[in-house]
Formats: structure tokens, sequence, C-alpha cells
């Protein structure tokens, strides 16, 4: 196969793992930012409990 | 939280090394040319794949045998991450198939159609799991799941191997796969790598669990005081 070509393939590999990877990290963002915003409602919720 | 940070760094650092070793250490394969660099990105994510399935029924073993959820959540986790780590192995493989052999997928390889059956078995983990309401048995029948999927995973790769193959090329064989020292290196970073990757995943994953469990917990207590 000519270098061109399987230049294709081996970059398509790689940036399929680099995707997926780069997907997961996002979807755990959001999983972490969601838990920030209820950890700030709880502490809020607490304040207002406390006074 | 630290050793989290640590460990990402590690992972990102031996990704980064063995990425460096694939494409500027290791030689050339004579047969393949450049596309046999797929190899290392596809035959660890592979292995990977396969000890997390297994590793996740360990796990679920674990959970029938003390009733501690957070066994159930680490299988669960371990899981999660295979299957991610499967779509990766499928996707890259058919890309090496398609270069390699002319074809995406071959439907009479033993080895291709024996991971995809692994991989479709465990499709099957998440609707099961979230289909049951009550979390104890969620728990438990999601742990029976793991530890029969688990099992099946090593029985299978055996009765590949028994089988007559065609095309797949067998990496783990008494001779090693008759690969030169530099691109055995360069493999067993890679292995190295990946499996890096999964366990800080895996980690990653775990703390957000948990916090998001202590989270409800934390819920369930203010709604309690409040009424």
């Amino acid at each position: 196969m000519p270098m061109h070509e399987a230049i294709k393939y081996v970059l398509g590999a790689y940036l399929v793992f680099a995707v997926l990877l780069v997907t997961y990290g996002v979807i755990m963002a959001k999983h972490t930012a969601r838990a920030r915003k209820e950890l700030a409602s709880v502490n809020n919720a607490l304040h207002k409990e406390r006074r | 939280m630290r050793s989290l940070q640590y460990l990402t760094l590690a992972s990102a650092a031996a990704l980064a090394a063995a990425f460096a070793l694939v494409f500027a250490y290791a030689p050339m394969d004579a047969d393949q040319g450049l596309i046999q660099k797929i190899f290392y990105l596809h035959v660890p994510l592979a292995i990977v794949t396969l000890c997390g399935f297994i590793a996740g029924g360990l796990m679920g073993i674990k959970y029938l045998r003390t009733g501690d959820r957070r066994w159930d959540v680490r299988s669960y986790v371990a899981i999660h991450i295979s299957i991610v780590f499967a779509v990766a192995v499928l996707a890259t493989g058919s890309i090496w198939a398609r270069a390699a052999w002319g074809h995406w997928w071959v439907w009479d390889e033993p080895t291709l159609v024996s991971f995809l059956i692994i991989f479709l078995l465990y499709c099957c983990y998440q609707p099961l799991r979230f289909s049951i309401e009550d979390p104890e048995r969620q728990a438990r029948y999601a742990a029976v799941f793991s530890v029969i999927a688990g099992a099946f995973v090593p029985l299978n790769f055996v009765a590949v191997r028994l089988a007559q193959a065609f095309t797949h090329p067998r990496v783990l064989s008494a001779t090693g796969g008759n690969m030169p020292g530099s691109m055995r290196l360069t493999f067993v970073a890679a292995i190295g790598a990946i499996a890096l990757l999964y366990i800080t995943l895996w980690r990653i994953e775990i703390a957000s669990k948990e916090t998001s469990g202590e989270l409800r917990r934390l819920r369930r207590r203010l709604a309690e005081a409040a009424s």
C-alpha cells in the first residue's frame, strides 16, 4: 500500500481512539460540573438551615 | 484527589511515551509497512478490554460474597470502561482490516466474531441493570451477570485459539508473535500505557460515583432534617 494511503488509515485509527477518549472526558467533566453545582446548592441549604 | 491528579499525569505521560516509541522507535513492518502501527493501539486495547471484563466479574464475586455496595460500583465502572474500550477495539480493528485485507469486517474469522459476541453480550449489561428498580436486586443481578459473562471471556479466548484461524495474526504465542526486540518493547510499553489509562479512568469514574452518592445522602439528610 502506498505511504499516502497508509497514513490515512493509521491517522484514522488513532483519531478514533482520541475522539472516544475526548468524548469520555467531556461526559465526565459534565458529571463533575453537575456534582459541583449540587454541592453548592446543598451547601446553601445547609447555611440556611443553620441560620 | 491529589493521587488522581498524579495518576492522570502519569497515564498521559505513559501514552505520550508509548506513541513516541510507536512512531519514532519501532521499525516499519516488512510485510504491512506503516499500517502495522495500528497494531500498537488495537491489540493493547483489546487485551486491556478483556482483562477489564474479567476484573468486573471478579469484583462481582467480591460483591456477592461481602454484600458491600462499593464492589458493585467498582464492577459496574470496570465493565462500563471496558465497553468504551471495546468500541475503540472494533473501530481500530475495522480500519486495520480494511487497510490490510481490503474488508471492513471478515465474518469467517473466529477472533473478530468472538470479540463482537463478547461486546454484544456486555451491551446487555446496562439495560439489564437499569431495568431493575430495587437497588439490592439490581446490584445482585448485575453481579451475577458480570460473573457469568466474565467467565465466558477466557473460555471464549481458549476456544478461539483452538479453532483454525484464517487471517487474524496471533500475538500471544509461544514464539511471541515473532516480534523483534524493539517491536516487543514498544508493544509492552503500549500495553502498560493503555492499562494505566484504564486504571486512571476507572479511578476517576469511581470518585465521581462516590461523590454523587455522598451528595444524594446529604440531600436526603437535609430533607429529613427539614421535615
